[in-house]
């Protein structure tokens, strides 16, 4: 790699630290690692949530603070899930699950300030690991854009898609159809060729095509509401918090620096989980913890209590979010439903990803580098002190939590473009969205192939064009092949990483 | 018959998008037919699938819970439509406190009021947007 090369991303991440540290995007910083922590405390409620909510409420921010916020809503998220896992044997998160194996026996066996400090250095450090890979993977992806054309797009565009769609945990089935129907719906408007209305039913509303805020704030706000008012609980969590936090923190803390081959084995396992879309932190947990098990041999003590369970998964879930940074920032790819939800708010605000956020914004994409960075590490430090009120949180009523969060997604949904059907949108949205949850119909693969509809589109008719210009030959392109082989690659490899994680 | 209604409907909505996308001009639906076709395959697959599934039949489908948490759900855009946006959402969370989480007074009025006074320094006072009116006032 040139020396120029390595320069210009020193210069960068420097510029992105100073404009990270300057008033108010501090104050961002804090504030949004602060909700997205008390977010994360409260099950069934995810920070996509909190994401879809907070793109319309962003619209007049400047770039700086907006990748500031959202790196922060990302970071925020992931640790304060395995308090609750812990404490009360309800995942925070989804991934959290992989946590609760082992850390609700610890808290059991009068552990609990153990796994929790075991937790929080092994999230700090587990994202620090992935970031680190992330920013040493960015300057040869960043050379590698200058040759990326329509055809190597749309491959890549197809590889996100597929992954996502065949990686559910569910039905590869419904995987792909759920795909196509996000493609499909992303396909309504006008034609971007011929400026045919297609799939309007006769409205103008709908010839602009569905707007990203309200389909987003739809399928992931209002669905999680309707769940969990659906759920016929009075409280989010349906048990209390019961008993005292008891344990030494700091043998928590060094049970990480007594296992760094385990920790450093579960980082990677993460950071390269996150950069195949779709796969997400659930897999990297499982994963990493069935490895850490398999690891261990006969000598572990997994599922009764055993603080290398705690260890694995946390690591691995919070070093995927800096891979799953690399195809969104690079290729405008979103590897889960928060880059989903952050390339949908850089869009919004006229950031593309790819050349233009890569080799001109470099120090833009450093800001939600460092911010996510921080977050991780603010959450960790914060987190052990407010573990105790955090998870007090989770004994909000239902019918306050849900009454803020739907008027917080209509007052999202209106401030978008100001028009009144764009709530009615959201809503519409919203029951999908829960029906869709409710059947085990993946929302993911749905939202993932909505944002790459236009992606898929516009570079198909690119590519097809150049094709009978007679520039390229799509059959012998040597593009199309490489990128039809690491399609396969992919599509096949979460398959039999999830084997594992399931034989685990 | 083990067939769920919800994969009905996007059977449905899947075969309408189709018929669509036949009817549509030759640059407008190239992209389009090239997923949709597939998808009605991949959805007549997954209609089979559920209909040769054994076993116990799925659960009621949809629950009443369910039914009354989406009604919930809609009553909030109903309540903007009819009142606005200012009047809506805390008659809304009034009513929803009050009946679905049957809560006191206080801590209903208190999120009712906190809620509105939000939605007035957003729109009018930040963002300086005009409040949509209901059709009732």
């Amino acid at each position: 790699m040139p020396i120029e090369s390595i320069a210009t991303t020193v210069g960068a991440a420097w510029s992105g630290l100073a404009l990270l540290l300057t008033w108010p995007n501090l104050l961002c910083l804090v504030a949004g690692t602060l909700i997205a922590m008390s977010v994360a405390a409260l099950p069934g409620v995810s920070g996509s949530t909190l994401m879809a909510i907070a793109i319309p409420l962003t619209f007049a921010w400047e770039p700086v603070p907006l990748m500031v916020l959202f790196g922060a809503l990302v970071g925020g998220g992931t640790f304060m899930g395995s308090v609750t896992a812990i404490l009360l044997n309800i995942p925070g998160t989804a991934p959290n699950a992989a946590t609760a194996i082992d850390g609700y026996p610890l808290t059991q066996q009068g552990r609990a300030r153990e796994a929790i400090g075991c937790s929080a250095t092994a999230s700090a450090l587990g994202s620090s690991v992935g970031i680190i890979a992330l920013i040493l993977m960015l300057p040869f992806v960043s050379r590698a854009l200058s040759l990326v054309g329509p055809t190597e797009l749309l491959v890549l565009a197809l590889w996100g898609l597929l992954s996502v769609a065949t990686v559910i945990r569910a039905s590869v089935l419904k995987g792909l159809i759920v795909a196509g129907l996000g493609l499909m719906v992303s396909f309504t408007g006008l034609d971007p060729v011929s400026a045919e209305a297609r799939y309007t039913f006769g409205t103008l509303y709908l010839q602009d095509g569905f707007a990203l805020v309200p389909v987003f704030i739809g399928t992931f706000a209002v669905a999680e509401v309707i769940d969990l008012a659906a759920s016929g609980r009075a409280r989010v969590a349906d048990r209390p918090a019961g008993g005292g936090l008891h344990g030494s923190l700091t043998a928590g803390i060094r049970s990480v620096f007594r296992h760094p081959g385990l920790f450093l084995k579960s980082s990677l396992i993460g950071t390269g989980v996150g950069v195949m879309p779709g796969l997400g932190g659930t897999v990297a947990a499982f994963v990493a913890y069935g490895e850490a098990q398999r690891s261990a041999g006969s000598g572990g003590r997994f599922g009764q209590g055993d603080i290398r369970g705690v260890l694995a998964p946390e690591a691995a879930n919070d070093a995927k979010d800096g891979g799953s940074l690399l195809p969104a920032l690079a290729f405008g790819i979103p590897a889960s439903a928060g880059t989903a939800l952050l390339i949908a708010a850089l869009q919004i605000h006229g950031i593309r990803p790819g050349v233009e956020l890569l080799q001109q914004r470099l120090d833009l994409a450093f800001v939600l580098i460092w911010s996510l960075f921080l977050s991780n590490w603010i959450t960790s430090i914060v987190g052990l002190a407010l573990a105790r009120p955090m998870v007090a949180l989770a004994d909000l009523r239902v019918s306050r939590l849900a009454s803020i969060v739907l008027v917080l997604a209509a007052v999202g949904a209106l401030s978008y473009r100001g028009s009144g059907a764009d709530v009615a949108v959201a809503f519409g949205f919203g029951v999908v969205g829960y029906a869709m949850k409710r059947h085990g119909w993946p929302r993911i693969a749905f939202v993932i192939a909505f944002i790459l509809g236009p992606l898929v589109e516009v570079n198909l008719h690119l590519a097809l064009s150049l094709h009978a210009l007679g520039r390229i030959n799509l059959w012998t392109s040597p593009t199309v092949l490489a990128g039809a082989a690491v399609v396969l690659v992919t599509v096949l490899a979460p398959r039999w990483l999830q084997l594992r994680g399931r034989a685990a | 018959m083990t067939v769920r209604p919800f994969t009905l409907v996007l059977a449905a909505v899947v075969t309408l998008l189709a018929w669509q996308t036949w009817w549509l001009g030759p640059d407008a639906r190239r992209v389009p037919l090239v997923v949709v076709a597939p998808l009605l395959a991949l959805v007549g697959c997954q209609l089979l699938r559920e209909a040769r599934a054994r076993g116990a039949p799925p659960a009621t489908d949809p629950r009443p819970a369910a039914v009354a948490a989406v009604a919930w759900a809609a009553a909030l855009p109903a309540a903007v439509a009819a009142f606005g946006m200012l009047a809506g959402p805390p008659l809304f969370v009034a009513a929803f406190m009050r009946l679905r989480g049957r809560e006191a007074w206080g801590p209903t009025l208190a999120l009712a009021v906190a809620l509105a006074a939000f939605v007035w320094l957003l729109f009018v006072v930040l963002l300086q947007q005009s409040v949509p009116r209901g059709f009732v006032g």
